[in-house]
């Protein structure tokens, strides 16, 4: 039975209480500036999603937001909804709808939590819909299914695995701009090329603070939990181009070095610092709060928050946001991660990496075992990959993790004597 | 100095008390039972009354196993991992492999040696999701096939004919294994390849950590002899060493562990 418009008022309502409470909640750190601004400007665009007046675009992972900025459309991360809706635990129901449709529990939670949102009807609907060929071969289908839902075109971007080669560049910069024009034909909003301009600018600004906090992060002890620094991927993800992040950048690094400056470690006494690579598990905190408050194991960086582009040419942007794309460590050959992996765990002095591997991420899981072996060839040190879910909690169990992390914290704890 | 080694494992409990020179001067082995810390307070007692010391005369108790944060009168607790990768060293002193198999978990440990002659580990792998091909797992086999769990090794040494079992869920693998009752195959044939998949399962762990020459096989399925000799078949030829008590291997290395707190000074 067809979901009614009071239905959708009412799920709307109740979106927007327990996100409220959620960013209300108690914490067990105190949180940045820069962090609670993230939050609020996350739910204020899934909130300004769901108004009829609004233009939304959906956008699988790695869609350069920048292209819907430029034509004043919203750019909704899908995936990212998934995440909000683990941590406010509306997720179950998600999941229950899209496996009674019929999709695995083996296959991607994120997926299919946005799958089970759209069969409930619970999601902003969308004008259009972009996906890219990576990191999921599984968006773009899913999508598909969206887009024929919603009765909305859907715009596909081909990302060529030879990232070093001029031509994936230029290909890439091709399919950018067709699907830019095409979105603005199909949404009735004008494209303005100095308007693009003006969104890679912002791009520019807020990357500049990234990556300076990226150098600020460096610092022994650690300025700043994990937990929290993780959160940020979600707003990068979406937020590309937009003034919002230009401003969270910026608190983000004033308040950095304002930690620096006055002595003040995320934890103390810090004994081991972590790489971690990939997400996380949104629907609690137990695991970065374990490792991080009780055993003192700060993830000093997390993978996903890895700037690896320059600044953009604005004069250029088709080609700048395609480079950009193609700056990505997780796509190309498995060296390029291998490679980077490599340079976080000497930037950030990292005495072990974690590297999470949820049930369902086919395309990360393929390269857990082959990063591994690359970087044992490279240097020593502890490298464990950790099964562990990010959206769907009935796939969690808190004593099998605990065993594995305590395990390997003694690892950590006999290298160093 | 006398120190114990108390490991509470989802099947059976362990308490090894080691003696001066690394000696074992009494062990036990006991059914876990649903209050843990009754568990351990008896496996303990057993152990202590065949080493006959006093609980007094114990210097250090670690405890390990899913159950080592509820022993309460233990100092302190260390994992499982740890602890079999120091039991199997113990035992085996060349060993840098260990592959255990328990009551609900398999795991593959890779071990160095250190310049005080002692060794730590660097890398390990368990298995995730599920609990087949574990302990539990043939327990449930044996309850299909109506024979003894201590039974299987020496049935399955009977065998002409290795059955394929194809399905790892232990589920699925009980149907697999009813069918292929109902099509009259032999017991014997039929445990062999219980044994055999149980074997490739636990190696597709392996061989994703680093495997050298020496492996030793910990755990109380390696009770079961059908399993080591598939996983000797398997590593072949390589040097696999089998315990005499392979199921005390976690409660040993508890028990060195908690020689190393006593020595270091550390709480």
């Amino acid at each position: 039975m067809p979901i009614t418009e009071t239905d959708r008022q009412k799920q709307r309502e109740y979106f927007s209480l327990q996100f409220q409470k959620r960013m209300k909640r108690p914490r067990s750190y105190s949180p940045l500036q820069g962090s609670q601004v993230r939050e609020r400007a996350m739910y204020k665009l899934l909130m300004e999603s769901f108004r009829d007046t609004s233009t939304v675009i959906w956008k699988s992972t790695f869609v350069p937001s920048e292209i819907i900025y430029a034509l004043d459309a919203i750019p909704l991360y899908i995936e990212s909804f998934s995440a909000m809706a683990a941590a406010v635990d509306i997720c179950p129901t998600m999941l229950d709808a899209s496996e009674r449709h019929g999709f695995s529990r083996d296959s991607c939670t994120f997926l299919r939590g946005v799958m089970g949102a759209s069969l409930k009807d619970i999601l902003p609907r969308p004008d259009a819909l972009v996906s890219t060929s990576y990191y999921c071969d599984g968006d773009p289908k899913i999508f598909d299914i969206f887009a024929e839902e919603y009765k909305k075109p859907h715009f596909y971007l081909q990302v060529p695995f030879m990232v070093d080669e001029e031509w994936s560049r230029d290909i890439l910069a091709e399919q950018l701009e067709e699907i830019t024009l095409e979105l603005a034909r199909v949404t009735g909003k004008p494209f303005d090329k100095d308007r693009l301009s003006e969104i890679i600018n912002n791009t520019n600004e807020a990357s500049r603070y990234f990556r300076q906090a990226m150098e600020l992060r460096r610092h022994v002890p650690s300025p700043m939990l994990g937990c929290e620094a993780i959160d940020y991927i979600g707003a990068i993800s979406q937020l590309w181009g937009s003034k919002e992040l230009v401003r969270m950048s910026r608190l983000l690094c004033e308040e950095l070095e304002e930690r620096i400056d006055k002595g003040v470690a995320a934890v103390g006494d810090e004994r081991f610092r972590l790489l971690w690579c990939h997400l996380r598990p949104y629907y609690n905190d137990e695991v970065f709060n374990y490792l991080e408050l009780d055993q003192r194991a700060v993830v000093a960086f997390e993978s996903v928050n890895l700037i690896t582009w320059q600044d953009m040419d604005p004069q250029k942007p088709f080609e700048s946001l395609a480079e950009k794309l193609l700056a990505n460590p997780a796509i190309g050959p498995c060296e390029r991660m291998t490679g980077w992996v490599a340079r976080m765990v000497r930037d950030y002095s990292i005495d072990g990496i974690i590297w999470m591997a949820p049930w369902g991420c086919r395309h990360f899981n393929s390269l857990s075992q082959l990063v591994k072996d690359g970087l044992r060839k490279e240097m020593d040190v502890p490298f464990f990959i950790l099964d562990l879910e990010c959206i769907d909690k009935r796939n969690y169990s808190k004593e099998q993790v605990r065993t594995r992390l305590d395990a390997f914290l003694e690892i950590l704890a006999e290298k160093s004597g | 100095m006398i120190t114990a080694g108390v490991d509470i494992g989802s099947v059976s409990t362990e308490v090894v008390v080691l003696g001066e020179n690394k000696d074992i001067l009494g062990f036990s082995v006991l059914a876990s039972q649903v209050d843990v810390e009754r568990t351990a307070r008896e496996a303990l007692d057993a152990a202590l009354e065949e080493a006959r010391i006093r609980r007094e005369e114990i210097d250090y108790i670690i405890a390990t196993g899913y159950g080592r944060n509820n022993v309460p009168f233990a100092d302190k607790s260390v994992t499982e991992i740890t602890c079999h990768a120091l039991g199997a060293h113990h035992f085996f002193p060349g060993t840098r492999t260990i592959i255990d198999i328990g009551g609900q978990d398999s795991k593959a440990i890779a071990i160095v040696g250190q310049n005080n002659g002692g060794v730590r580990v660097v890398d390990f792998i368990m298995n995730d999701k599920c609990a087949a091909g574990t302990g539990r797992f043939l327990e449930v086999m044996a309850g299909v096939l109506d024979v003894d769990v201590k039974d299987l090794g020496r049935l399955s040494q009977k065998s002409s004919r290795e059955v394929s079992i194809s399905s790892m869920c232990t589920v699925f693998a009980e149907s697999e294994v009813i069918s292929l009752i109902h099509q009259k195959l032999p017991k014997e044939d039929i445990i062999s390849g219980l044994h055999m998949a149980i074997a490739r399962k636990v190696l597709s762990l392996v061989q994703r950590i680093p495997i050298e020459e020496e492996i030793t096989l910990t755990g109380g399925v390696m009770k079961n002899t059908g399993v080591c000799e598939k996983l000797r078949q398997e590593l072949s030829p390589k040097r696999v060493n089998l315990p005499d008590e392979p199921q005390i291997a976690g409660a040993v290395g508890a028990a060195i562990m908690a020689r190393k707190h006593v020595h270091s000074g550390k709480n």
